[in-house]
């Protein structure tokens, strides 16, 4: 099965988006960095920083894969185990009852707690990438160019918007808690 | 055209897209503000006003500190509850110990874990080890659910001011709770005098 290059194309970009704003995230928060892995406690304390490390690594791959098209596939399959990945770890410590813990977003200032609908929101973007495992070299046409960037900054906006849209159902649970 | 017609639908979604961004950003400014400027105290455990439960813990150093006891002419205690793995425990530590030194609290520091992560976090933040107690019982007696944490007691042994504190404007709040002689930042918002006149 080939992927419609317009489709490749708009994949290609919302991937380089979402991790080029994850490792740029990690690098200026990297002072909380291994802190965050620990409190996932799903590694002894001593790894949490090499593995942290080794996330912005594989992220910044990602990015570079999928920017030049160099191995897209490859980034791809990447780029959804890390997704994939995050999903487990939020998901193991949600089940243990730890929803207190900062996600390690960073993309605002603020801390967000775990939920549910994070890990649904990783899976989505898995899916939405899932598409690139099959692409084609095939060359695009103006239009496929054209509908493929305006598709993956589209979709980059609204996955941004969803993450702010998850954070303020907590802040308003919260207003609501104390007005109450 | 159909060139054009494309690049025009797709820059018309992408600007809706951002204008949702936007609006989603600005409520989440609007609860920020909302936010109270003062230590959320959760309503469990020993209520404001009431005698603080006496225990005695064993500090990092070695010694005894006795908590809730009577000590006339003593300055006033603040427990501040942290833990090793609590990231904002860690960058509030200086703003609590420069707080305390310039109320004059008597600051005594209430860990749960490790007591070797412990020490490392006193010495790395310069607190000596007579103010720090690796003590979870003193958390259980407070019922201590969300850190960091603070507990001002008076001289008499009575909590006159105790919450959930994030920074150095939330630890303020204790002291002007007790000058105020306010139980929590609650009962501030609610005795406010409304403006919506």
């Amino acid at each position: 099965m080939t992927v419609d290059p317009a489709i490749a194309l708009a994949g290609r970009l919302l991937g380089v988006l979402v991790f080029a704003a994850a490792v740029g995230g990690k690098i200026k928060h990297r002072h909380e960095l291994a802190g965050v892995v620990a409190n996932y406690r799903l590694l002894p304390e001593r790894l949490a920083a090499p593995a942290a490390w080794m996330i912005v690594g594989l992220e910044s791959l990602v990015v570079l894969s999928l920017a030049t098209g160099l191995w897209p596939a490859a980034g791809a399959a990447l780029a959804v185990t890390l997704l994939a990945g995050f999903a487990l770890a939020m998901g193991v410590n949600l089940a243990r009852g730890r929803r207190e813990i900062d996600c390690g977003c960073f993309q605002s200032g603020l801390r967000r707690r775990l939920s549910a609908a994070l890990v649904a929101r990783n899976l989505l973007l898995a899916i939405l990438l899932l598409p690139l495992l099959a692409a084609g070299a095939g060359g695009a046409s103006a239009l496929q160019w054209v509908d493929g960037l305006g598709a993956g900054l589209a979709a980059y906006a609204l996955y941004l918007a969803l993450g702010e849209i998850i954070s303020l159902r907590h802040s308003s649970a919260e207003l609501r808690r104390r007005f109450a | 055209m159909l060139l054009v017609s494309q690049v025009m639908l797709w820059v018309a979604v992408i600007a809706l897209a951002v204008a949702v961004l936007a609006l989603a950003r600005q409520v989440g400014v609007l609860h920020e503000r909302i936010a109270p400027v003062g230590a959320l105290a959760l309503g469990r455990g020993p209520q404001t006003g009431e005698s603080a439960p006496r225990l005695t813990v064993r500090t990092l150093a070695g010694g005894t500190v006795e908590i809730g006891a009577p000590v006339p002419e003593a300055p006033l205690r603040l427990l501040f509850f942290v833990s090793p793995t609590c990231p904002i425990c860690k960058s509030l530590l200086p703003t609590a110990k420069a707080f305390a030194q310039s109320e004059r609290l008597d600051l005594l520091l209430i860990g749960d874990g490790d007591a070797d992560q412990q020490r490392q976090m006193a010495e790395r933040h310069a607190i000596a080890l007579e103010r720090f107690a690796n003590a979870p019982e003193v958390g259980r007696a407070f019922q201590v659910a969300k850190l960091p944490y603070a507990v001002l007691i008076s001289a008499a042994g009575v909590i006159v001011a105790q919450g959930l504190v994030n920074s150095r404007e939330h630890l303020e709040s204790l002291v002007t709770a007790y000058e105020l002689g306010l139980r929590s930042v609650q009962e501030y918002l609610a005795k406010r005098p409304s403006h919506s006149a």
